[in-house]
């Protein structure tokens, strides 16, 4: 992916806060990052990184919480949806960006048959026909490899496995032909055949569709399979930003180091299980200066007063960068 | 103590909530009504004065008179002690037995719990007033049987409640790792799970104490509790109802109190279960 | 589903016996001697020794219990020691004025009710929640004696809108509904409010967003749908209420229903009819029970397919 790519979504400088009564938590600062047409971009960290929280904010799907978008914008195909209204927003979703969700079965209504639940996005944003739409359902789930998928129209998903329920949600997200998939931990709650089957469904349609996909996770192995370019999120700010190959083998940020070391390889020998010393910082309680330093090995006087800004990095097959101040030397 | 003690934000929590408060202060000047007896009443709840039959509200009674030209305002004093004193007692004897038998039921489990669950059916199959009625038909009229009745119909709710909680908290690993250590089954039930379950207790108490004071009035509206000549508030209204049209006061003063006292047990029954709601913040 | 209802109704019917023992046995609790009541101050103990032996009150409690029953499945609830009217026949011409307030009570109560609980849930700790709410702890806090009076001094008497008791017209129901329906309107608003907003706390509602829907789709497709299988159950609880709430409020505007009889022939210890009606009253709420039970059942696929 040379340059020129054509991008799909940019995300510039985003800031999202929690708003209640008397305080307000930042879960998300200063966040950019972009998608080109047609890649599998994937978004790692722990849990409470933000990574979740970012993702909503592409759609807007904060009603009912308190999140709001206090900075930035999120362009997608540059335009500024950060502000379209909500009925602009709403016509979006479903039709150029759809969305998957980590637990399929409670993502789905339980007193909805599938074949309605699809329809219903189907009918939504087009003029098709009850029957129209069915049938267009039909071909999805066959497409998403569900197998008797006339009588899977007219069941409910607590008759389902998770695993089909997950490719039921693949395939109503597919049915307007999104240009963009964003995929909240799509296969966190799946076992492990099952989740190698999933992946293998969204890798698929990525290839054949050249549908761009935003792969947010919080396993290393599902990004090694997938992606072609990660970040890594710690703590609501992007601290590592590279080429999938470049940061399984030369990580630059001290966070990255730790995730990808701690992560047993079959084979080698260890003697013991490397894992990150400390948590993650609550939102409440941010230290000052970087938001890793309490944890980081390589830990210097001016991490704990300054935040490092996000530094190119020279030297890698795509755009790379580390918020770090070791990479100081190292800016273009 | 810490900022951050359960008792603190508890009383945090409540504060927040306005109409809570409110509720708590009336509430407490009306206990305070009930302590002090009859000395605050303008007038004897009793005292006739046939000068002055069915005035409206004057600066002289500022509630008007009855029939008898007894002031309203006085025998809603008094009245207010009959109510709380019935209803308290009543929803407290039901509290404590039903607590009891819930507790119990709940742990124990096997034959006594069903049978338990079988009466308590048996009792959710007529509504309140029905129950309450036909209990008092048996004992007779009178405050003294209301009192039983309204104690006897509550004993099923809170049954149900603490037996639920005894069950979800009961699943708990500190009870079994408290039982493989050997500690006696009443110290399980008294020290470790109920305080889980108090919550749910302190709020159902709360709320049916308007509930009892509801249906207290209502039996003496109906003619099966307090005597007419008592100042109960049901019963002030039952008299009062033949002055519909020519002295619309003698019915509304003792409605209203009654009104005002149930509306303040709920909302406080309703700021406790918010305050003590831990998803809430 | 069809496991579910044969379930459902075997544990109904053991309960229907044992109230209808219980109700046997409380009125036999009751003081007095029927059979005096019904010879009269004047009679003599050897008549109304007679009496009692024809009215079957010396045999055996069982054996009276089997009688009774019998009757009941016969259509004979007994004769009236007032009257002396067959107790069936009393009942009857009372049910339809208890049933139609029963019916416009709810009806009305379930429209503002669930209207007031789903704006307060989807506009919560705004100010329509917070009116809403207001109402509802006012409406279950209302002495509907006192309501059913006061709205009888401002329509009946103020106004001349309404007349203030009896069965003539339609109008007759207005009152007695608005008094009756007002506490369970509060419990209806308050309950759906809490089952609303915890059903849109659920995935599949972020889901629907995400889809494009907009909000009043979301609500009405998804949340409305789920949380009222729910409410269901407590609308159910309700006529439970409704069936007490009748008695103060027939009494209040004077309606010769059901519930009113039930406080005459307390009055009068007329012990047949006693019996009658707190079987009726029983038997209705256990079956309203089973009903909603039923229909939940039918509304949850989760049973429905098991």
């Amino acid at each position: 992916m040379a340059n020129t790519a054509e991008k799909i979504l940019e995300i510039k400088d985003l800031k999202i806060e929690f708003v209640s009564k008397d305080s307000s938590l930042t879960a998300v600062n200063g966040v950019s990052f972009h998608i080109n047409k047609g890649e599998i971009l994937g978004l790692v960290g722990e849990s409470g990184c933000g990574k979740t929280v970012t993702s909503l904010a592409i759609m807007r799907l904060f009603k009912d919480t308190n999140g709001k978008i206090t900075q930035g914008g999120v362009y997608f195909k540059d335009q500024n949806i950060t502000t379209v209204s909500d009925r602009e927003m709403a016509v979006m979703r479903g039709e150029e960006i759809a969305m998957i969700f980590q637990e399929p079965l409670t993502s789905l209504n339980p007193v909805m048959r599938i074949g309605d639940q699809i329809c219903e996005v189907i009918r939504k944003h087009t003029q098709k026909t009850r029957s129209e739409a069915m049938e267009i359902a039909k071909a999805m789930l066959m497409q998403v490899g569900i197998p008797r998928a006339a009588q899977v129209l007219q069941d409910y998903p607590h008759q389902l496995s998770g695993g089909m329920n997950q490719r039921v949600m693949i395939a109503m997200a597919m049915s307007l032909n999104p240009q963009l998939l964003i995929a909240d931990e799509p296969t966190t709650a799946l076992d492990v055949t099952i989740q190698a089957q999933i992946l293998d469904l969204m890798r698929r349609i990525n290839r054949d569709h050249g549908m761009s996909m935003l792969l947010i996770t919080h396993d290393l192995g599902v990004v090694a399979e997938m992606c072609q370019r990660v970040i890594v999120m710690y703590a609501g700010r992007i601290v590592e930003q590279a080429d999938v190959v470049d940061l399984f083998k030369s990580p630059k940020h001290p966070y990255s180091k730790g995730l990808i070391h701690s992560v047993p390889v079959i084979g080698r020998r260890a003697d013991r299980l490397e894992s990150i010393p400390g948590n993650v910082p609550m939102l409440a309680k941010m230290p000052e200066g970087c938001k890793f330093a309490p944890r980081c090995k390589y830990k210097m006087d001016r991490c704990e007063k300054e935040e490092p800004r996000l530094f190119m990095v020279d030297g890698g097959r795509q755009e790379r960068s580390c918020r770090c101040w070791l990479m100081e030397e190292a800016v273009i | 103590m810490n900022n951050n003690s359960p008792f603190r934000i508890f009383v945090k929590k409540f504060t927040a909530r306005k109409t809570s408060v409110a509720a708590l202060i009336y509430i407490l000047f009306l206990l305070m009504l009930v302590l002090s007896g009859e000395v605050l009443a303008p007038y004897g709840a009793h005292e006739f004065d046939y000068q002055s039959l069915l005035q409206l509200p004057s600066a002289r009674h500022l509630f008007g008179t009855d029939e008898f030209g007894r002031d309203i305002l006085s025998r809603v004093m008094v009245g207010a002690r009959l109510s709380l004193t019935v209803s308290l007692s009543a929803v407290t004897f039901a509290a404590l037995s039903g607590t009891v038998l819930g507790l119990l039921s709940g742990y124990f489990g096997g034959l006594p719990d069903r049978i338990m669950m079988r009466i308590c059916d048996v009792m959710f199959s007529f509504p309140d007033i029905i129950l309450a009625i036909a209990i008092v038909a048996i004992l007779g009229p009178g405050l003294e049987n209301v009192l039983i009745a309204v104690a006897i119909f509550g004993i099923p709710s809170f049954a149900r409640i603490m037996r639920g909680s005894m069950l979800s908290l009961k699943q708990n690993l500190y009870v079994e790792a408290a039982r493989s250590i050997g500690v006696k089954n009443s110290s399980i039930i008294f020290k470790h799970i109920f305080p889980g379950a108090f919550s749910s207790l302190i709020v159902n108490y709360t709320m049916r104490i308007g509930t009892a004071i509801l249906s207290a009035a209502s039996l003496s509206f109906l003619g099966m509790g307090a005597k007419p000549t008592d100042a109960e508030w049901g019963a002030m209204l039952s008299t009062g109802r033949d002055y519909i049209g020519r002295a619309p006061h003698v019915a509304f003063f003792p409605g209203l109190a009654i009104l005002l006292t149930v509306l303040a047990f709920n909302l406080l029954g309703d700021g406790l279960r918010d305050a003590l709601d831990p998803k809430i913040k | 589903m069809g496991r579910y209802l044969i379930k459902r109704l075997l544990e109904t019917i053991p309960l229907l016996i044992v109230v209808s023992f219980v109700v046997f046995l409380f009125i036999r609790l009751i003081p007095g001697d029927p059979a005096r009541l019904v010879a009269g101050v004047d009679a003599t103990i050897e008549e109304v020794e007679l009496l009692r032996e024809y009215m079957g009150l010396n045999k055996p409690i069982l054996i009276q219990y089997v009688d009774y029953i019998k009757g009941i499945l016969t259509g004979d609830l007994g004769t009236s020691l007032k009257t002396g009217d067959a107790v069936a026949n009393m009942l009857l011409p009372r049910y339809k004025p208890t049933i139609l307030l029963a019916f416009s009570s709810m009806g009305w109560a379930l429209i503002i009710g669930l209207t007031i609980g789903i704006f307060s849930a989807v506009f919560r700790g705004r100010w329509p929640d917070y009116i809403g709410m207001l109402v509802a702890v006012i409406g279950i806090s209302l002495p509907s004696f006192w309501t059913g009076l006061m709205l009888m001094q401002l329509f009946s008497v103020n106004l001349r809108w309404l007349p203030t008791g009896g069965l003539e017209t339609w109008k007759s129901f207005i009152m007695p509904s608005i008094t009756l329906g007002a506490g369970i309107m509060a419990m209806i608003a308050r309950f759906s409010r809490s089952e609303m907003i915890e059903t849109l706390r659920n995935d599949y509602i972020r889901t629907a967003r995400a889809k494009g829907l907009n909000e009043f789709e979301v609500i009405t497709r998804h949340a409305l749908r789920n949380s009222m299988v729910q409410v269901m159950t407590v609308i159910g609880l309700q006529f439970g209420f409704l069936l007490g709430g009748s008695v103060v409020v027939e009494s209040v505007f004077s309606l010769p229903g059901l519930g009113r009889l039930l406080i005459d022939s307390i009055n009068f210890r007329d012990y047949t009819v006693i019996q009658a009606e707190l079987m009726i009253f029983s038997f209705q709420f256990i079956m309203i029970n089973l009903i909603v039970d039923v229909l939940y059942g039918v509304m949850n696929p989760k049973i429905r397919y098991d």
